[in-house]
């Protein structure tokens, strides 16, 4: 019915838009459909902009965070204040590494999945999920430390401190049961909708540790 | 082709947005202590303000560049051109539009930062 | 008009109608994602706020009809000044906007069969229920917020807002925030990957622009509210020390955090107004808009420049002076993209062949009072005219008529426009009209006074003021005004209240609109459209070819039918190419149960039982996991 198939002149007017082909993606329920499905787009799928928008209103909060942070701290001449220590440097520098570093096995896995294999997306998922929780484990018991020594009740120093940490730490505790709802899921199999899944909590999780970045020099910027 | 499109309608507001931004922490923390480093709030004000302007002209000359690029074809319309012609015809109306004003809002800060000297009010 | 349909383009509706169906009664309410029935949930909740809002204004004002009145006292005036304002912004004009009017058209708009998160549209609604009915607790057991719409500190802090008052406020908003949060996200993704294959960026409706710009702005502003509530209520509840500035901290960061937020929520608030009006002008002038990509980039441009603007509302705090420069800077160019977009809707009117019916003389109305708002607006980008003004009735003035005058009036007039393709009945033209003079009448007696008033030295937010000032006969006059205006408001609702029974069928429609939604029947059947309409250009209802084709295709090839499964296609973001078949979810309890569990969540934040708080949180999270468990092939 129309010159559908050119590709220069896929929108013409006149000839309507192009049809012929358009995929039903829902229907790929296997890990080499799924993977089908993914090539012959275009465009990103609406699930991955919907994780991109939310990506971006959670960057917009941490990004006021760490600004409320360099205001107040603009404020006073002494930062931190008289009777609290600055900051340790190696913990969150190392801690902040090994994390972001779990960039890499998401990395891959978004490429196993993409391709089909859904094996190795699952293991290499598993793996960043428990680097994370042992990161999550040990930020926790620094949390603990740090709030012996000063207190967020003591100054806005303490205040901002904590808060910018803990808002962290719920985006990354938020970020592992994500991907242990993706491997609760994955253990099924592979379907366009899974795929797109993996995708969404990878992009979430390169903004984590995007953030973590910010936060950790943010936090230790008195000691740098 | 893409690029110039895209340059010309995101330059102009990308380079208003970091000399407001920067522009506006400069005043905040430079104004008491006489400046960051050791250049002066104006020195700072001056150079921040030229780069966004060269950057708001360019942004202009792109935004035109693409738009005589998709100029009207065969008398129906730049911007009721089919796509994309269509519509990077019409994207690079808007930047053509919107590049003076930035360039305007960005000339005016900076000179009215450098005219007026007063680190506090009255 | 119409061709009577083939019996294959019957069996084809028919099955569309069964697959898209919602169940009838209350259970199909609670579980809707149909976005039109969404859409007018939103619409009657808003409503109800703002009769609410609506009486608070009226006591405001009875109040202050004469000098040293005792009908409220200061306590119940804050009360009432405060509630007047969070309600107005945040459960009527926003809500309606982008709840009601966008959630409603934008679908209809961009030839889809529903926003592309259709239970996260359900959810949005019933949050925003919920944070409604959270603050109006405060007012049910006299402890409403009191500290203003803008709570500024120390005057907000626990020290001098001891009582639970300003709590409701701080977690009252963010969770109203959600609401709006998810709805600008999802009118965002619609209108990106939604749209008909064909419709690119240069073929979308001003209308589609106006949301996505205010979208954009409201994702970009409500983390900076967001942040300064947490820091409120971390303040007031656990002792921290954000704002207090004995221990480093500053009362300043709450101002500058909320009007980061706060400016370009005027925009947000302002922006759908533009839409709507760009929607109606071209079909009562009976021509295309003229300066077509000019009006659209100037929807987006306000909604940019808004956030480098926010410190004008600070002017009086003692800024430096070369910091405000540029704030001011971008306050007086701003002035330039709505200068074009009144220029262009004023040269579409005057060079069409305009029919003043009802919804064309209330965006007449709105251009008058958006131009008198927008010169004394301009007024404040001068910042020793602004240190004079500030805090006097001079501001009331100007904000009553961009809010009321260039946001309100084009909502009010969207009503009588879009009334015949909701409910497929007309309205009552004369007293339509009647209604609209009474109001513009009404609004300028309220509100024109207040600029000399202001002028004279009248402050805002006091509760009384004493006789002897020359401010007694104004204030009488504004008092008489609000009446009148109330008086046409009630003429407004009860024009649609009756025409919705008794009023003459409409027809698809009655107005030769423009834009796709009069394509459709009056109401739209549940899914939309039969066929997905080609599109090949912004005025796809005068593209006469293009709606043929639309009927031979139901009749002949299927393939833009899609009657497949619960269908719509996802095309490209740019150019609207095809790119595949969504499988849309259908009705669901998992958004309501969500709210609740949210709604509980904060209740227990506001009452300090942080522990259980975080059960829920835990909670919520499990259904959010139970939510998308399902997968739309399993559906």
């Amino acid at each position: 019915m129309t010159g559908g198939d050119d590709l220069t002149r896929r929108t013409g007017r006149g000839h309507g838009p192009p049809t012929g082909g358009a995929t039903r993606s829902t229907e790929a329920t296997s890990g080499p459909a799924a993977s089908y499905a993914a090539r012959r787009r275009v465009s990103l799928p609406v699930g991955t902009w919907g994780v991109i928008l939310l990506v971006a209103t959670e960057a917009a909060f941490f990004g006021t965070l760490i600004a409320s942070y360099l205001y107040l701290r603009l404020k006073v001449s002494q930062w931190p204040p008289a009777g609290v220590e600055p900051p340790d440097l190696t913990a969150p520098l190392i801690l902040t590494g090994v994390l972001v570093a779990t960039t890499l096995p998401i990395l891959l896995a978004v490429r196993a999945a993409r391709v089909g294999r859904v094996r190795p997306a699952w293991l290499l998922l598993l793996g960043a999920m428990l680097v994370q929780a042992a990161y999550l484990g040990v930020q926790i018991h620094l949390f603990g430390s740090d709030l012996d020594k000063f207190q967020p009740t003591d100054n806005a120093y303490g205040s901002v401190y904590f808060t910018m940490l803990f808002a962290h730490h719920v985006h990354v505790l938020v970020g592992i049961l994500m991907i242990g709802w993706l491997l609760a899921r994955l253990i099924g199999g592979l379907t366009n909708y899974r795929l797109v899944a993996v995708q969404v909590v990878a992009i979430y999780w390169y903004f984590v540790n995007a953030v973590a970045v910010a936060i950790t020099l943010t936090q230790v910027s008195p000691s740098l | 082709m893409r690029g110039l499109q895209w340059f010309g309608l995101l330059g102009a507001p990308f380079a208003w947005a970091v000399q407001h931004v920067l522009g506006y922490w400069l005043t905040e923390v430079g104004c008491d202590r006489g400046g960051v480093g050791s250049v002066s709030v104006d020195t700072w004000t001056a150079v921040i303000t030229a780069v966004a302007a060269i950057l708001a002209l360019l942004a202009e000359l792109a935004a035109i560049s693409a738009f005589r690029a998709t100029r009207a074809a065969r008398g129906v319309g730049g911007t009721d051109e089919d796509p994309p012609q269509g519509r990077v015809n019409f994207l690079a109306t808007i930047g053509i539009a919107i590049a003076p004003l930035f360039l305007f809002i960005i000339v005016m800060s900076g000179v009215g930062v450098l005219v007026l000297q007063d680190c506090h009010q009255g | 008009m119409a061709t009577m349909p083939a019996p294959l383009a019957r069996q084809r509706t028919e099955r569309l109608q069964r697959i898209w169906e919602e169940p009838k009664g209350l259970v199909g309410w609670l579980t809707t994602v149909d976005h039109k029935r969404i859409g007018l949930m939103f619409l009657f909740t808003s409503l109800a706020f703002f009769a609410a809002g609506g009486v608070e204004a009226l006591l405001i004002r009875t109040q202050l009809i004469r000098p040293d009145n005792g009908l409220l006292s200061p306590g119940a005036f804050n009360e009432a000044m405060t509630m007047h304002g969070v309600t107005m912004i945040f459960l009527v004009v926003v809500p309606m906007s982008i709840g009601a009017f966008g959630n409603y058209l934008l679908p209809l708009m961009i030839g889809a069969r529903d926003l592309a998160f259709p239970r996260m549209n359900a959810l949005s609604f019933w949050i925003y229920v919920a944070s409604g009915l959270f603050v109006y607790t405060g007012l049910a057991i006299g402890s409403a917020p009191d500290a203003g719409w803008f709570d500024y500190l120390p005057l907000g802090s626990k020290q001098y807002s001891p009582g639970p008052n300003v709590d409701f406020y701080t977690l009252g908003l963010i969770f109203n925030g959600i609401s709006s949060t998810a709805t600008a996200v999802n009118l965002i993704v619609t209108t990106f990957k939604l749209r008909a294959p064909g419709m690119s960026l240069n073929r979308m409706p001003l209308f589609c622009y106006a949301m996505l710009a205010t979208s954009f702005a409201l994702v970009f502003a409500l983390p900076p509210l967001n942040t300064a509530l947490i820091f409120l209520e971390l303040d007031r509840a656990l002792g921290f020390h954000f704002f207090d500035v004995t221990k480093g901290g500053d009362p300043l960061l709450w101002q500058h955090l909320f009007w980061i937020f706060g400016h370009p929520e005027v925009y947000i608030i302002i922006l759908p107004a533009f839409g709507i009006a760009t929607a109606i002008i071209p079909t009562f002038a009976r021509r295309k808009m003229v300066a077509f990509p000019l009006v659209a980039l100037a929807e987006i441009l306000v909604a940019f420049i808004g956030f480098g603007v926010w410190a004008h509302h600070m002017f009086a705090v003692g800024l430096d002076t070369i910091t405000t420069i540029y704030f001011a800077a971008a306050s007086l160019i701003i002035v330039i993209p709505s200068g074009i977009q009144l220029f262009a809707w004023i040269t579409t009117i005057v060079t069409g062949r305009p029919r003043f019916k009802t919804p064309l003389l209330w965006i007449v109305g709105f251009i008058v009072l958006f131009l008198l708002g927008g010169l004394s607006g301009v007024t404040f980008a001068a910042i020793p005219f602004d240190q004079q003004l500030t805090d006097t009735y001079y501001v009331v003035a100007h904000f009553h008529y961009v809010i009321f005058g260039a946001a309100v009036f084009p909502l009010l007039g969207g009503m009588f426009y879009w009334f015949p393709k909701v409910t497929g009945r007309m309205y009552h033209e004369r007293a339509g009209q009647a209604s609209f003079w009474l109001s513009f009448v009404g609004m300028n007696l309220t509100f024109f006074p207040m600029h000399i008033v202001g002028l004279l030295g009248m402050p805002r937010r006091q509760y009384t003021y004493p006789h002897g000032l020359g401010w007694d006969g104004y204030n009488l006059v504004e008092t008489i005004g609000s009446y009148l205006l109330a008086a046409g408001l009630l003429m407004v609702v009860t024009n649609l209240a009756v025409s919705l029974f008794r009023g003459v069928p409409a027809g698809n429609d009655p107005f030769g609109g423009d834009t796709l939604e009069w394509s459709t029947t009056s109401p739209p059947p549940s899914y939309n459209f039969a066929v997905i309409p080609r599109v090949t250009s912004p005025y796809a209802m005068w593209d006469r070819e293009d709606r043929q084709a639309d009927q031979r295709d139901l009749a002949g090839p299927a393939e833009r039918v899609l009657d497949e499964g619960h269908e719509t296609p996802a095309s490209s973001v740019l150019d609207a190419d095809w790119d595949e078949i969504l499988e849309m979810p259908a009705k669901s309890w998992s958004p309501i149960l969500l709210a609740a569990a949210l709604a509980a969540g904060f209740t227990m934040l506001l009452t300090r039982h942080y522990v259980i708080a975080a059960v829920v949180a835990l909670l919520a999270l499990v259904v959010l996991g139970g939510w998308h468990w399902k997968e739309p092939q399993e559906a």
